[in-house]
């Protein structure tokens, strides 16, 4: 294609856009739609994994020693732990028996004190354990179990972990899964709608078949128009989300702020949802009107 | 220039259009393919300029067998042919001069070979005057006088037209029969699809008859009830096979 008729391309293009006003409207509307709701369910999902990956990595294994065992066995199995498993461990905590009550004394401070003391203290030391892979947990579980100082471990179902687990798992699945079903169904339709303005226009692209246009020459324009149908609709979709969602994220600040630090909100986060919804506009125009204008190019 | 070499063409709902159809046009020859609606006229052009493709048979077009040609080709067959409809075909978005301009902007065309070229193609058709016209500005015969001018304007050496007179007055019609005979004056071959008895009465021109997709008289200088002498009934459905 020489540089005359790349000009001649855009030129047309550019009349085209102006001159089918309606059917460019109606498309980019639809892409812009299409793209809010990928996008919102994409955000949501985020949000969803996000929360439960900072919930798991927030879990600690809790070991409960033997009554019994001095503080001294505590931190010999502290450093057996460490030893083993230090390099899966992020953080780990040993708490003293006379800490853990002081504690739940303030804790509870209605609770009446029923002798409760140094001489009467019913809690053993704990020990602390965050893993810097949460599925990991059941390995450095089961060897807590196995020593004879220790009393309980709660980790897995009984601390809850596992439960959220599955859900990190799921929403990682499900989420890949449920997000490029959307996608699809998003690039069939804008699809669709980048056909109706072939189909408005399939005279047009009978008389430049008339008279020897090659497909490519044919194809070029209703590609540089499908992209920007998409990329309009996404820059419009993906504004009205984020504009959307920070408003959302001001009100969660403002009512629930407990709930705000679970919310993505970074601008890099954001930065990279906004290029990825224009890169996807971009794409499904491009692959949209390439679908679309093939079929219509279907001759002997 | 084009053969037909025992071609038949069959639709995919089943329609035989095209019938073992065997003829030649010359170089430089000016013909009119008669025939009732639905004998199988416009088919014979589909074919080549390659919009369809026979069933059976061969198409040489200045040597060339159509059917054989890679899709890719196609194109560079259809800017040796220029195309006449009946509804003129022209995008009523862009003036006449636009219009005409397109077939050249299409295969890449210099802008100045452009400029040069299309007031001729207008002259040509004596519609220079109305080159900044859109086509609903224009009458039926000037819109045909247009799309004439869109076909010429590549200079192709074959040029088909499906009937080109239908949607127009006598007066209109005659005029763009005489266009096309000083087009084919000029060494372009000319294929005319029509059943304008009248015109083809008047030009005397070879008169190629179809009947349910076979050739039952092809003469020179001939009128369009050709044969009706030689046996009685109505000339469209007579079985009388030409040798071209």
């Amino acid at each position: 294609m020489n540089l005359r008729t790349v000009e001649f391309q855009i030129v047309e293009t550019s009349a085209n856009i102006r001159r089918n006003g309606l059917m460019t409207a109606a498309a980019v509307t639809n892409a812009a739609a299409c793209l809010f709701v990928l996008g919102a369910f994409a955000l949501a999902l985020w949000n969803l994994h996000s929360m439960t990956e900072q919930l798991s990595h927030e879990s600690r294994i809790r070991i409960f020693l033997l009554k019994d065992v001095p503080f001294e066995e505590a931190q010999a199995l502290e450093s057996e732990i460490d030893t083993r498993f230090g390099n899966m461990i992020e953080e780990r905590t040993l708490i003293p028996r006379e800490q853990v009550l002081e504690e739940f004394i303030l804790k509870f401070p209605s609770i009446p004190d029923a002798g409760l003391g140094e001489e009467n203290n019913p809690f053993p030391h704990e020990l602390q354990v965050k893993l810097k892979d949460p599925e990991e947990w059941r390995t450095v579980t089961e060897f807590a179990r196995a020593d004879g100082r220790v009393d309980e471990v709660r980790s897995g179902r009984e601390s809850g972990l596992e439960p959220l687990l599955k859900l990190r798992r799921m929403t990682r699945i499900g989420g890949i899964i449920l997000v490029t079903f959307l996608g699809f169904a998003t690039l069939l339709t804008i699809s669709n709608t980048i056909r109706l303005t072939i189909y408005a226009r399939r005279r047009e692209i009978g008389i430049m078949q008339l008279v020897g246009a090659t497909s490519r020459f044919i194809r070029f324009p209703f590609l540089l128009e499908g992209v920007f149908h998409g990329t309009l609709g996404a820059l419009l979709g993906g504004a009205a989300l984020l504009g959307g969602y920070t408003s959302l994220v001001s009100w969660v600040a403002e009512t629930i702020p407990a709930f705000e630090r679970w919310l993505i909100y970074s601008a890099d986060q954001l930065g990279i949802l906004f290029g990825g919804l224009i890169a996807i506009g971009l794409l499904f125009g491009l692959i949209g009107s390439w679908m679309s204008v093939s079929r219509h190019l279907q001759s002997p | 220039m084009i053969e037909f070499d025992d071609v038949c063409l069959r639709y995919p709902n089943g329609t035989q259009a095209l019938d073992h159809v065997s003829t030649t046009i010359e170089k430089g020859e000016f013909c009119f393919l008669v025939g009732a609606s639905g004998m199988g006229k416009s088919s014979l052009l589909k074919l080549v300029y390659r919009e369809e493709t026979p069933s059976a048979g061969r198409v040489i077009v200045n040597g060339t067998d159509v059917a054989a040609l890679p899709k890719r080709h196609v194109p560079l067959l259809r800017r040796r042919i220029g195309v006449v409809f009946q509804d003129f075909r022209l995008l009523s978005k862009k003036t006449a001069a636009e219009n005409v301009g397109y077939a050249l902007d299409v295969i890449g065309v210099p802008r100045r070979e452009k400029h040069r070229r299309v007031p001729k193609a207008l002259e040509l058709v004596d519609l220079l005057h109305k080159a900044d016209a859109y086509p609903d500005e224009l009458s039926g015969g000037e819109q045909q006088r247009v799309s004439m001018a869109r076909a010429l304007v590549n200079n192709p050496p074959i040029l088909l037209a499906d009937e080109p007179t239908g949607n127009l007055d006598p007066d209109a019609s005659w005029n763009i029969v005489q266009l096309l005979s000083k087009i084919n004056i000029t060494g372009t071959t000319v294929v005319v699809a029509t059943h304008d008895r009248d015109i083809v009465n008047r030009m005397a021109r070879r008169v190629v008859t179809l009947s349910e997709g076979r050739i039952v008289a092809d003469r020179q200088r001939a009128s369009y009830d050709v044969g009706e002498a030689d046996s009685p009934g109505d000339p469209m459905t007579r079985r009388e096979e030409v040798s071209p």
